[in-house]
């Protein structure tokens, strides 16, 4: 962990390279086409460049439990795979990517190779300030296995949170990634996951956007050595004013690696999301599987779900496919409840929850349990949530 | 030109060959207001038209070209042709028609049997209708089906109450170009209450070298009728592109049912960018089949605007991609009333280095109840060498709705060749098989003649295809 001046050098030039980088482009418009759908030209963002902000990383005590983890600020490490991908990131990405970089505070998580640990390791990152651009990096050796929980949370004095996170998966390893980001409602969440996956390994990513004004979050996996495989997961929930911008990608850049994405997002009137999935195949990834799936749940009139989920097949030893489906909750089944005695707030929550179930099921209690109370509270306000109570105790 | 000998095709495509252009008008190359004043001369239009015509050619110069979709570098306005006309009058009588015409559908196939068959073969060459034949009895029932210059002349008020509404002017840059320079195609009116019963078809064909075909047809089916429309196309070879951009409009009042066919064969190297867009008001029906396989680059997406209650919308398309092509096809459904329903099925093959693409829309607007929509792409690659994308996209601001999207890419199963080849088929006849199968539920919405012919396109693209 301790490293020498010369290895924290690149450190130092990546930052600058984006910093100038951040300083020579601009912010995305809506020509571009993934931005089409969230316009980030009346959010005021220029009033955030220079604002101060800092970020705390805290870690569960279990930390220490998982053989030789060590979590630490990424300005002393000397990883190469970090340095590695951090050098990419220096070059490419959007103007929050290298805004990221040139502001923020990286930290990162080494896994040692054949390390693994029994309990969830948790990661809880506090922002304070008025923007804040926080970055973690988890990198994991060979045959690594961990389940990590993230939470980042931003305190009230927070307007915007420029989020990085880094997934570098070494081959035959296995990450199991529960993310989530809470706040008030007036924040502006910009969120940027890059994961690569190297031969065999395994990655499970969960996030839950439910917090913030306007979000836009992208996952961008990239399935490099073969054997690889990949599950995105996300479970969103958008209430009235609010808009969730959610990009995934999965890339698959080596033959025989399967990947699997599932978006599940409820929205109340007024609420809007964009899901925006792609599957890119590159012309030698034979034997790839990937299916990609968005479900919206829409609670009332009013609420906009887009969805695009798209493909880009360029080999044709493959299997892939998409689907993705937007509809209310059913009239029967609500009836039912009411049959048994639920009031129709209560039998709507518990159906919303049932239809995220699914995805709750993969997560630690540790992480799905504040995220159900969560979800309740916004399902039927803070004055009825009994039967979520109940059905999560 | 002078070509003296009829044109050998270079390569296997069939009906790779032309005749001697026998163009009596045609206008310069480029496109300027002087071209457009010329061809609204030609023609002999009312000013309003005119006036429409200068509107849009000052939109096309405003637009700018599309940033999405297939690759459009290769156009070059200034070098195409933007009118032609062969000869002086529409002709009612076949006997009337020039020969060299007549071989021209001689080589395409159409049979002597079948034309008499057909209501009436607006036939397209170079870009004015020559030849119109309409049946007895569709005149008594009211029914208009003649080309869109005449309907101007003798029906201003249906051309001025729905020429350009669907699709207006300012939609996009082809539109817009269309708009100013389009010339030929199709003009139908069905009167209330009148089924059609036999499909009403126009054979297009291009013949002038680096010529941009511009047809604009306006389909109006007034309550409560129905009417089939088929549109083919093939065009002959040429080294230098070509540009085709049709606008097609349809309006289905309440209760209509419109069904409109295409079979897009257009030699390798046109470019084929087509506005096609259908409004279905109260409990009408609009359904386009659309199929296309030749073209250097497509980009069509026949749309349905569901505007009234109870209106239905359905899209079969199919696009085979082979060397060299892009084809950027798909659909649009706008869903802007209660209680409508749509249905999209998209089949695209891709081989030798094509690219099939489908790009869609799904739109629910706000504050609607009871709305459906399903939506299944389905892709086949048969060799390493092809792409196949696909863009769907759904907006949806209505809670009260049904929406569904799936699409799978693949391959042809090892296991379906293994277990058609144990059956003693060789490998190029099996894929031929599954590939047939896979475009079954086009095919079968096909009227019998266009089954025929498409399945020996498909046949003649497939050739090849297992070394």
């Amino acid at each position: 962990m301790i490293a020498s001046t010369e290895k924290i050098d690149w450190y130092r030039e990546a930052k600058d390279s984006a910093r100038s980088r951040f300083a020579s482009s601009p912010w995305p418009s809506a020509t571009d086409e993934e931005w089409r759908r969230s316009d980030v030209s009346k959010l005021g963002l220029d009033a955030f460049i220079g604002a101060s902000g800092t970020a705390s990383v805290a870690f569960s005590a279990d930390l220490s439990a998982a053989a030789g983890a060590r979590l630490g600020p990424a300005s002393l490490a000397s990883l190469p795979a970090l340095r590695e991908a951090m050098a990419g990131i220096g070059d490419g990405g959007d103007r929050f990517a290298a805004w990221n970089l040139a502001e923020g505070e990286a930290w990162i998580l080494e896994l040692p190779a054949g390390s693994s640990s029994s309990a969830p390791i948790l990661v809880e990152c506090r922002l304070s300030g008025r923007a804040s651009h926080p970055r973690l990096s988890v990198v994991a050796g060979e045959g690594a296995a961990a389940e990590i929980v993230y939470r980042v949370v931003a305190g009230d004095d927070i307007g915007l949170a420029n989020v990085s996170l880094d997934l570098f998966l070494g081959a035959d390893s296995s990450l199991r990634v529960f993310e989530s980001h809470e706040s008030g409602d007036d924040v502006l969440w910009f969120v940027d996951t890059k994961a690569r996956v190297a031969r065999d390994a395994r990655l499970l990513h969960l996030v839950a956007e439910t917090s913030g004004r306007f979000v836009k979050s992208r996952v961008d996996c990239a399935l490099e050595g073969p054997g690889a495989d990949a599950v995105l997961d996300g479970i969103f929930h958008a209430s009235a004013g609010r808009h969730l911008d959610l990009r995934t990608v999965q890339r698959h850049l080596s033959p025989r690696a399967t990947s699997r994405s599932l978006y599940k997002g409820a929205l109340d009137s007024g609420g809007s999301s964009v899901c925006q999935g792609l599957i890119e195949v590159a012309k030698d990834a034979s034997g790839t599987d990937a299916f990609l799936a968005n479900r919206n749940l829409l609670l009332g009139n009013g609420a906009r779900a887009d969805s695009i989920p798209t493909l880009r097949i360029g080999n044709n030893d493959v299997r892939c496919s998409h689907g993705s489906t937007t509809g209310r909750l059913s009239e029967a089944e609500i009836f039912y409840l009411e049959s048994r005695g639920f009031d129709r707030a209560s039998a709507r929550e518990l159906l919303v929850l049932g239809f995220f179930n699914e995805l709750f099921d993969a997560a630690p209690r540790v992480f799905s349990d504040p995220l159900i109370d969560r979800l309740s509270r916004l399902l039927v306000g803070s004055s009825n949530s009994g039967a979520s109570r109940e059905w999560a105790a | 030109m002078k070509a003296e000998t009829a044109y050998a095709p270079p390569v296997e495509y069939a009906q790779g060959w032309h005749d001697i252009d026998t163009s009596v008008f045609r206008t310069r190359r480029g496109l300027d207001e002087d071209i457009v004043r010329a061809i609204s001369a030609q023609k002999n239009e009312p000013d309003w038209m005119l006036q429409f015509r200068l509107r849009s050619l000052s939109a096309f110069r405003k637009k700018a070209m599309p940033n999405w979709g297939a690759d459009l570098s290769g156009i070059d306005f200034e070098n195409l042709f933007y009118y032609a006309r062969p000869q002086d009058e529409s002709v009612k009588d076949w006997e009337d028609v020039p020969d060299s015409i007549k071989r021209t559908f001689d080589r395409l196939g159409i049979p002597e049997a079948e034309r008499k068959f057909l209501a009436g073969v607006g036939a397209q060459y170079d870009s004015e209708v020559v030849y119109h034949s309409l049946k007895e009895n569709l005149s008594k029932q009211g029914v208009i089906f003649t080309d869109p210059e005449t309907a101007v002349r003798e029906h201003p008020d249906l051309v001025r109450k729905y020429f350009g509404t669907v699709i207006p002017y300012l939609d996009n840059k082809f539109a817009a170009l269309n708009s100013a320079v389009w010339s030929g195609g199709s003009f139908v009116y069905v009167p209330k209450g009148v089924r059609v019963d036999i499909p009403l078809q126009a054979y297009f064909r291009i013949n002038s070298k680096s010529f941009g075909q511009f047809e604009r047809t306006l389909i109006i089916a007034d309550e409560g009728s129905f009417v089939h429309y088929i549109e083919g196309c093939t065009a002959p070879v040429y080294a230098t592109e070509s540009l085709h951009s049709a606008v097609v409009e349809i309006i289905a009042l309440a209760g209509a049912r419109v069904r409109y066919t295409t079979i897009q064969n257009w030699s390798n190297d046109v470019y084929n960018l087509v506005t096609k867009r259908a409004v279905a008001y109260r409990d009408a029906v609009v359904e386009w089949v659309d199929g296309n396989i030749g073209a250097k680059r497509t980009m069509k997406y026949p749309s349905v605007w569901l505007m009234g209650e109870g209106a239905h919308g359905e899209v079969l398309s199919i696009a085979f991609a082979g060397e060299g092509q892009e084809q950027d096809t798909g659909a649009k459904i706008v869903h802007g009333a209660s209680h409508t329903s749509s249905v999209v099925t998209s089949k695209s093959i891709s081989k030798g280095g094509g690219i099939a693409s489908y790009r869609g829309l799904v739109k629910v607007k706000e504050g609607l109840t009871d709305v459906r929509s399903r939506v299944v792409c389905d892709a086949l690659i048969l060799d390493e060498r092809s792409t196949s994308n696909t863009y769907p996209t759904m907006e949806i601001e209505s809670d009260d709705v049904t929406i569904e999207h799936e699409a799978r890419v693949s391959r042809i199963g090892e296991d379906q060749l293994f277990y058609l080849m144990a059956r003693g088929f060789t490998e190029a006849e099996a894929s031929l098989t599954i590939v047939a199968g896979f475009l079954d539920p086009l095919v079968k919405a096909l009227p019998m003649e266009y089954a025929v012919e498409l399945n020996r396109l498909i046949e003649l693209e497939m050739e090849g295809t297992v070394g």
